[in-house]
């Protein structure tokens, strides 16, 4: 077990906006992280992910509203004050100093008697599988090395939160996945609130014990990875987590009547996977509606079938799983699509 | 494989024809220097007494000294200018910015001895600046008594290279480099000392040697000022007054090119396996913030003041090229044109040698700089890096060792036609420019070659071009960007060297401008038309330059397919800094 251990503290954010110049780039953003939870930023490029967390560490112009660490307000302090624990999406690991030079840094500056500071940076190294490299510079080091460097710089700290800026970005697939999992344990092992900065929604869903969905400087929706997935809040978050169909206007059912006369402000979704694909005439369960339509395009993904199919003027998505030997239907073939009203949801835009 | 063999075998002979220009004249004229320093003068046998002699002349210890001491004062009083100026752009969000960029090139466009007089028209002991204290507060400043002269001089002129190699480390820090640490718990003077200053390092290092290196090998300056006293005009005055055959001269040469290789081999330590550029994309440079008014009062004084001492040799001659007499009084007296008129008639010969001089050694680099890129980026010839490295040892040769060795070394050589010595014909003058200058073009033409990626030729031969014509219509359009801009920084360099020159001028009517500035400065008479020819120089140089700029910035434009060319910086300045003028 770590020596390395901190107190879990809460993260509250209150109100924040924060704008370069003219252009408002955080909109009134309000939080509650939970103590040792491990909780992620997720949107598309320039939602305002990193100007989030880089105002938690104290970077970037002042913000108006609060940020409380535990029950600390932080929002004057100037970075070098707050104790959280920053992992910059470069690494930022200083070229002209050792692996240790590197990870004794904070503890030099927060005037540690060196015994000590050795011990401790001996076991964050260790920690990371890396105490065989304390006396190389950064540059003889590999990506995934320089990462847990940079992990170890700032762990051994021991900072109140830790906040990680898309900190798989630089590595390679194989890498990406393995990190994510030490980066995992080590949080858990550590018990460390911690916010992790993603545009990738496979890295948010397999790591998090919560999300916050941003995009345009907005907090779309809050929430554990099934339920942003089965519960989507707008139309943005059903379509950035998943594929989703998305249907603005009527969709004309297999015996003719119209569904979802849906007004402007309103999305009808259904996700691929919920939608059961068969020849014709089809059976429909007791809830499920049945829809006819003809097979535009076809994708075989291995553990499913993406189809495309027509329906009226709408071309659905719909996944069919894949089993051994299993008949798959061709492009141009007549097909009816039954589908269960529990998983149509409707969504404001 | 038997086109490769072909076009192998053209490239040998244009290798083995280039070896063949380097050795005859570089190594052998710098050889024969060296091994002259190290011959007894009677019996001819190898010694080391002219050492021994030069060390127990007190008049060689003081030159030796002061050489040093000028050299390290100059690196200082360089930095004291550059690093403020550096530090202030990188740092603040200020206007400022642009006119610290324009004081980086500005003394660059003037050779340091041009501006020597006019300097101490204005800061001498009865000059302008001195008459006023005098008068306004009873005391004066000898800025330009003895050795100070040189000091102030050569680092007005000098600085840039250190304000250019700062300012680009500066800005290759990654802002993140600077947030991590105060991530950890760093502020202040201890981020800037534990952080900042040593990312920097490496460049200041590199733009603060080139500065020793330059200053100690300058032969104009202190000549103009009629300071002796320093190493190389020692070994000017020694070749010129006692004789060729005097090894006093030779064992003033091998000293020169130590320290030149020793600056130069710090340089190079400086650099070494630290490439600190960080930056990643979109984080470029120090974190910038806005400056409070006084700040802001108190940065201005700084570049204003700085400004006017960079810019006082330029002022200085222009007032000299148009004031009629200029003695013991803040202004001259009247304003004339009438030493344009002079200049115009006693000095054409000289302004047309230049430009035939400067011309032909200018184009004699860029064919000898693209051959010798080719060879040695796109051949397997074997030996090739030492062409291209002894071609860029030529940065290690000071004016005077060349000149010297020139004539040590051509002056047993009959040219037929012309029935001369080769070391008395105008032609050598060329030769050496051309040497001088090689390393500049060299790297220019190499940059250019680098930028023409291997795949484009061979997406050409792909496509049914042969090898002459992937050159012709791939290779060679892409690099004439980069081979012009080294034929203008050729051109604009050597237009106004005088330290070789000087040396080999013969006949008076082979001399070019640099020498005719300095002949007229010899007189109190001449000196009107002196800074009326010094001041076409200066556009001569500042148009080269003005050029090379908008050539580069056209060419990195086509490239990138943008018209974003943020700040031509470079980020050592040896050989790449266009318009740089290293006497
Ligand atoms: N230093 C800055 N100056 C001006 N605008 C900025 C700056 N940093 C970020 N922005 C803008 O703020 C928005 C959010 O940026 P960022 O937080 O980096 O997005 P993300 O990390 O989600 O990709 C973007 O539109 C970006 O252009
Ligand atoms: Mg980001």
């Amino acid at each position: 077990m770590s020596e390395i251990r901190s107190e879990a503290v809460s993260v509250t954010i209150e109100d924040l906006s924060l704008s370069f110049g003219p252009t408002e780039v955080l909109k009134g953003i309000n939080l509650t992280i939970e103590p040792g939870e491990f909780f992620t930023f997720l949107g598309p490029s320039g939602s305002g992910k990193s100007t989030l967390l880089r105002a938690i560490a104290g970077f970037g112009p002042m913000p108006g509203g609060r940020i409380l660490i535990g029950d600390d307000d932080v929002t004057q302090l100037p970075p070098w004050t707050r104790n959280v624990g920053m992992v910059f999406q470069s690494y930022a690991l200083w070229p002209h100093m050792t692996v240790r030079k590197n990870v004794a840094f904070g503890l030099e500056e927060r005037k540690i008697p060196n015994k000590d500071i050795r011990e401790r940076v001996n076991e964050a190294l260790k920690l990371v599988g890396l105490l065989d490299f304390a006396e190389r510079r950064p540059s003889q080091l590999s990506g995934g090395q320089q990462q847990r460097v940079a992990l170890a710089r700032t762990i051994v700290i021991e900072p109140r939160v830790l906040l990680l800026d898309e900190p798989l970005s630089n590595l390679d697939a194989n890498l990406r996945i393995q990190m994510r999992r030490d980066i995992l344990e080590l949080q858990q092992e550590l018990k460390l609130t911690t916010i992790f900065v993603t545009h990738d929604q496979e890295e948010a869903n397999t790591t998090s014990d919560r999300i916050a969905v941003l995009d345009q400087g907005i907090i779309q929706q809050v929430g554990s990875p099934i339920e942003l997935y089965d519960e989507p809040a707008n139309r943005f978050v059903a379509d950035f987590l998943g594929t989703a169909n998305l249907i603005d206007g009527p969709l004309e059912t297999a015996d003719g009547t119209s569904l979802f006369e849906s007004d402007k402000n309103h999305t009808t979704m259904f996700r691929p996977q919920d939608m059961d694909i068969q020849p014709l005439p089809g059976e429909a369960g007791p809830d499920d509606v049945l829809l006819k339509g003809r097979v535009a395009h076809r994708e075989f993904l291995g553990n499913l079938i993406r189809y495309n199919v027509t329906v009226g003027e709408h071309s659905l998505i719909v996944d069919d799983p894949h089993t051994t030997g299993r008949q798959a239907f061709a492009k141009g073939d007549e097909v009816a699509l039954g589908l269960d009203t529990k998983n149509i949801h409707i969504l404001t835009d | 494989m038997n086109s490769f063999s072909r076009s192998n075998w053209g490239v040998s002979t244009l290798a083995i024809f280039i070896s063949l220009f380097l050795l005859v004249f570089l190594v052998v004229p710098v050889g024969k220097v060296i091994f002259v320093a190290f011959q007894d003068p009677q019996t001819g046998a190898l010694t080391l007494i002219n050492f021994i002699d030069f060390f127990n002349t007190s008049l060689f210890q003081e030159s030796f000294l002061n050489s040093i001491y000028v050299s390290s004062m100059s690196v200082l009083l360089a930095s004291i200018i550059a690093i403020p100026l550096s530090y202030f752009t990188t740092r603040f969000n200020f206007g400022g910015a642009v006119l610290i960029q324009t004081l980086g090139i500005v003394p660059l466009i003037m050779p340091p001895f041009v501006g020597a007089v006019a300097m101490l028209l204005l800061f001498g002991e009865n000059g302008s600046v001195n008459l006023l204290l005098d008068e306004w507060f009873g005391f004066t400043i000898p800025f330009m008594e003895g050795l100070n002269g040189v000091i102030l001089v050569e680092s007005i002129h000098y600085f840039p290279f250190i304000l250019i190699n700062l300012s680009a480390a500066l800005l290759n820090i990654d802002r993140a480099m600077e947030e991590s640490a105060q991530n950890l718990g760093a502020s202040g003077t201890r981020l800037f000392r534990r952080i900042v200053f040593p990312l920097a390092m490496p460049g200041y290092v590199a733009g603060a040697s080139l500065v020793f290196l330059k200053v100690f090998d300058d032969l104009g300056t202190p000549l103009l000022l009629n300071i002796n006293n320093m190493l190389a005009p020692q070994a000017y005055l020694r070749i010129t007054s006692i004789g060729i055959s005097d090894p006093m001269g030779y064992v003033i040469s091998v000293i020169l090119v130590t320290f030149s290789l020793f600056s130069l081999w710090v340089s190079f330590l400086a650099l070494k396996g630290k490439d600190y550029s960080t930056v990643q994309k979109g984080g470029g440079g120090l974190m910038k913030r806005d400056l409070r008014t006084w700040e802001k009062i108190g940065c201005y004084a700084v570049i204003i003041l700085i400004l006017l001492m960079v810019l006082s040799p330029h002022v200085g001659l222009a007032m000299l090229s148009f004031g009629t007499v200029w003695s013991y009084s803040v202004l001259p007296d009247a304003f004339t044109l009438a030493h344009y008129e002079n200049m115009f008639r006693m000095a054409g010969q000289y302004i047309s040698n230049t430009l035939l001089y400067a011309g032909l050694a200018a184009t004699i680099d860029v064919i000898l700089g693209t051959a010798i890129a080719y060879v040695v980026w796109r051949t397997g010839i074997r030996g090739r890096k030492w062409l291209d490295f002894i071609a860029m040892g030529a940065v290690a040769v000071p004016g005077v060792v060349i000149g010297i060795g020139y004539l040590r070394t051509f002056v047993e050589y009959n040219v037929p036609i012309v029935d001369k010595p080769l070391a008395s014909w105008w032609v050598i003058i060329v030769i050496a420019l051309a040497i001088r200058r090689l390393p500049y073009a060299l790297r220019a033409c190499t940059a250019a070659l680098q930028q023409v990626s291997v795949m484009l030729e061979e997406a050409a031969e792909n496509l049914g071009a042969t090898k002459s014509r992937t050159v012709r219509r791939v290779v060679v359009p892409l690099m004439t960007g980069g081979i012009l801009a080294g034929f203008v920084t050729s051109f604009a360099t050597a237009s106004v060297e005088l330290s070789a020159t000087i040396m080999l001028v013969n006949v008076e009517s082979d001399a070019p401008l640099a020498y005719g500035i300095y002949e007229f400065m010899q007189s109190a008479a001449g000196r009107g038309p002196g800074a009326a020819l010094g001041i076409v120089a200066v556009l001569i140089v500042g148009l080269a330059t003005y050029i090379s700029h908008r050539v580069i910035e056209r060419t990195e434009m086509q490239r990138t397919g943008t018209g974003a060319v943020i700040a031509e910086q470079t980020p050592v300045a040896i050989g790449t800094t266009t318009g740089a003028a290293p006497l």
